[in-house]
């Protein structure tokens, strides 16, 4: 049964749609790179500078930095930089005077002591006298900034700010891109729909019901199928663009700096190098990609038109995008399937749920809701798909 | 053998079969009556795609939808609108509902090459679905229906949509593969039913009206059915006092086949009653 419904999927139109998508964002992986080279210049260029400066924080330099950025670079008529008449090793040396300078702009703010509400510290510094004061106990978001305190201390200062070329795209477009992330869902629906809603378009339910193995069966192996074809896609998906990235940017070396040496990453209580980063965004990927291919499956068997189908499962799984990443909204948004599989909006900063009185953080609930998700669809797959169709 | 017992079934208030009682046997089994009448509700609760409201449809004493898949290894259900995957060819569609059978693979593989011989596909089985006429599909669909060499088959209007060519051969096949099988067929269409039937079940008013052979209801109206010639201006005066059950245009004249219970009128010969004659009589 578990060939068949294999074969199946890949009778339709669902391998072209693949080819198609893959090229797509193999495409968009290129635009990227030209983008960023348009604005790097030369990569090696900017390379030879960052390797000079590299584990250095020479405060001095980074003034002269910001004096060279803002002397050196031109504007465009809106205000914005706009670097086109700069020559390509002249912008080479620019982008990388900008990256040290915003490096230690980010350092000095992790070190912040003097400037910041008392109350609601975000530095290091902050934090850590807002926690030896023993008058604050009693404030409800102390549990948390005792712990933010506990991990922030454990990652240490962010000192490795520059020297991170490619990377940060590596982590923006991986774990947070909404045109790559939109492609995945699209596969995934495509996976879906030619597994579960083909039947109903063909008007074969009836006779796969009244079939031996048209039930439990193949029920099993249509779930079994969609999410092995999901997590595969997934997989190549994810790891043929981070490879792609990382020869693009001439990256392989830098896979061991730690993550809060991102410039959008420096407040990140975790302390973890860039390739353990990788793979827990991989694992976010995989858990994330499990939920919504159970929901979508589930969907399917509810709605029995594919079109429809299709249109729901874009709009229910791109709306949590747009709900504002902060607040109580962002909070509960966060744990959406789709949003648990971006996993930088989890590591950038300190995000937990107050449950039973103790703070958990969001980056342990995301996935472990999306587990839940996914297995509950699973679970209650057996009721819609086949109960749902018997009168 | 398959047995309803006291089956009704209604959806929310409306009644759709109440109270049915009855035994379908090894051979061909037909369900007539006209559309609408409750054929596709009693065949879908006799393929377990819906349940009873109220009593019980047995098979070899126990009851249909506790053997599960013990049933379904044993049954071959076509329905009303059967569907297929064009993109399959047919030796693939019917390899694919061969395995949905659970039938071991080596078996699906001579069961194909025989089936194929039978509903005169051989030539055509590595030719895509999609390219089949009606009537090959409804080949391929019965093909498919017999790929576990089921003990009963149930066939919803099998023959809806097909030419007369393909009617007849379809008639041909139905009565090759009813031998040793529980064959269950709905239709409201007499004359392909009639030569094959062993048994013909009719309904009206929800309820079973007749259960027996072609032979025995047909016996009913027997005395009662007549042919008469008339002329043209006559066909609507005599349609106003007898049943018309046919009319054929003969030179000046009109023959009228009817139904008459009472005195015929003069020149009016008896003749054998046919299948067609208790249905339009029945549901006149």
């Amino acid at each position: 049964m578990f060939q068949e419904e294999l074969k199946k999927i890949f009778r339709g139109p669902l391998k072209w749609a693949l080819i198609l998508v893959f090229m797509l964002n193999i495409a968009i992986i290129f635009i990227n790179y030209f983008e960023f080279r348009h604005q790097v210049g030369n990569v090696k260029k900017y390379n030879e500078f960052a390797d000079q400066y590299e584990g250095v924080l020479d405060q001095e330099f980074a003034e002269q930095c910001k004096n060279n950025v803002s002397g050196n670079r031109g504007t465009d008529r809106d205000g914005d930089m706009d670097d086109s008449a700069i020559d390509w090793g002249q912008r080479g040396r620019l982008y990388f005077y900008s990256d040290y300078w915003m490096s230690s702009e980010a350092y000095k703010a992790w070190n912040k002591v003097e400037g910041e509400s008392e109350s609601k510290p975000v530095s290091y510094e902050g934090i850590k006298k807002y926690i030896d004061y023993d008058g604050n106990r009693n404030d409800p978001v102390y549990p948390i900034k005792e712990m933010e305190f506990q991990m922030l201390s454990k990652t240490g200062a962010p000192n490795y700010y520059y020297n991170i070329v490619g990377i940060k795209n590596i982590v923006r477009t991986l774990t947070g891109g909404m045109i790559s992330f939109f492609l995945i869902i699209i596969v995934l629906i495509l996976i879906v729909s030619s597994s579960f809603s083909v039947e109903n378009s063909s008007n074969m339910s009836s006779i796969i019901l009244t079939a031996a193995n048209g039930r439990k069966e193949i029920l099993k192996a249509k779930i079994v199928v969609v999410q092995l074809i999901s997590w595969i896609w997934i997989s190549v998906y994810y790891w043929v663009c981070v490879v792609l990235y990382l020869l693009l940017f001439d990256n392989f070396g830098k896979l061991s700096i730690p993550l809060n040496a991102i410039d959008s990453f420096y407040k990140s209580p975790y302390n973890i190098k860039i390739w353990q980063f990788l793979i827990i965004g991989y694992l976010f990927y995989i858990i994330g990609g499990f939920a919504i291919t159970a929901f979508l499956s589930v969907l399917a068997a509810v709605i029995k038109s594919p079109i429809l189908n299709f249109g729901v499962g874009i709009l229910i799984l791109l709306f949590p995008l747009f709900i504002p990443s902060n607040g109580m909204f962002g909070t509960i948004g966060i744990l959406f399937p789709d949003m648990s599989m971006q996993a930088n909006t989890l590591f950038q900063d300190m995000q937990a749920v107050n449950f039973l009185g103790k703070p958990i953080l969001l980056c342990y609930v995301a996935p472990i809701v999306s587990l839940a998700i996914g297995i509950f669809m699973c679970a209650i797959h057996y009721k819609v798909y086949i109960k749902g169709s018997i009168e | 053998m398959l047995t309803l017992q006291n089956v009704t079934k209604k959806f929310g208030s409306e009644l759709i079969i109440d109270d049915f009682n009855l035994e379908f046997e090894k051979g061909v089994n037909v369900l007539l009556a006209p559309n609408g009448a409750g054929k596709t509700t009693l065949m879908k609760m006799a393929a377990t795609l819906m349940v009873p409201t109220a009593g019980k449809i047995l098979y070899s004493g126990k009851e249909i939808n506790q053997l599960g898949v013990h049933y379904r290894n044993v049954l071959g259900y076509l329905p009303q609108k059967a569907g297929y995957y064009k993109n399959y060819t047919a030796e693939e569609f019917l390899f694919y509902l061969g395995v949905l059978k659970n039938v071991d693979k080596k078996r699906i593989r001579k069961r194909i090459d025989h089936l194929l011989e039978l509903v005169e596909l051989s030539e055509v089985r590595s030719k895509k679905a999609g390219i089949f006429s009606g009537g090959m599909i409804q080949r391929l669909l019965i093909a498919g229906v017999l790929i576990n060499d089921p003990e009963v088959i149930i066939l919803d209007e099998p023959t809806t949509g097909l030419d007369p060519k393909e009617r007849i051969r379809f008639k041909n096949i139905i009565s090759h593969i009813s031998r040793d099988r529980i064959v269950v067929i709905s239709t409201h269409i007499t004359s392909e039913v009639e030569f094959i039937a062993n048994k013909i079940i009719m309904m009206k008013d929800h309820k079973i009206l007749y259960k027996d052979s072609v032979s025995n209801i047909t016996s009913n109206v027997k005395g009662k059915i007549y042919e008469t010639f008339i002329k043209f201006d006559q066909l609507k005066m005599f349609e106003k006092e007898y049943l018309v059950i046919s009319e054929r245009q003969e030179n000046e004249d009109v023959v009228i086949r009817f139904y008459c219970d009472g005195e015929p009128p003069s020149m009016s010969v008896s003749v054998s009653p046919v299948l067609e004659d208790v249905f339009v009589s029945t549901y006149q």
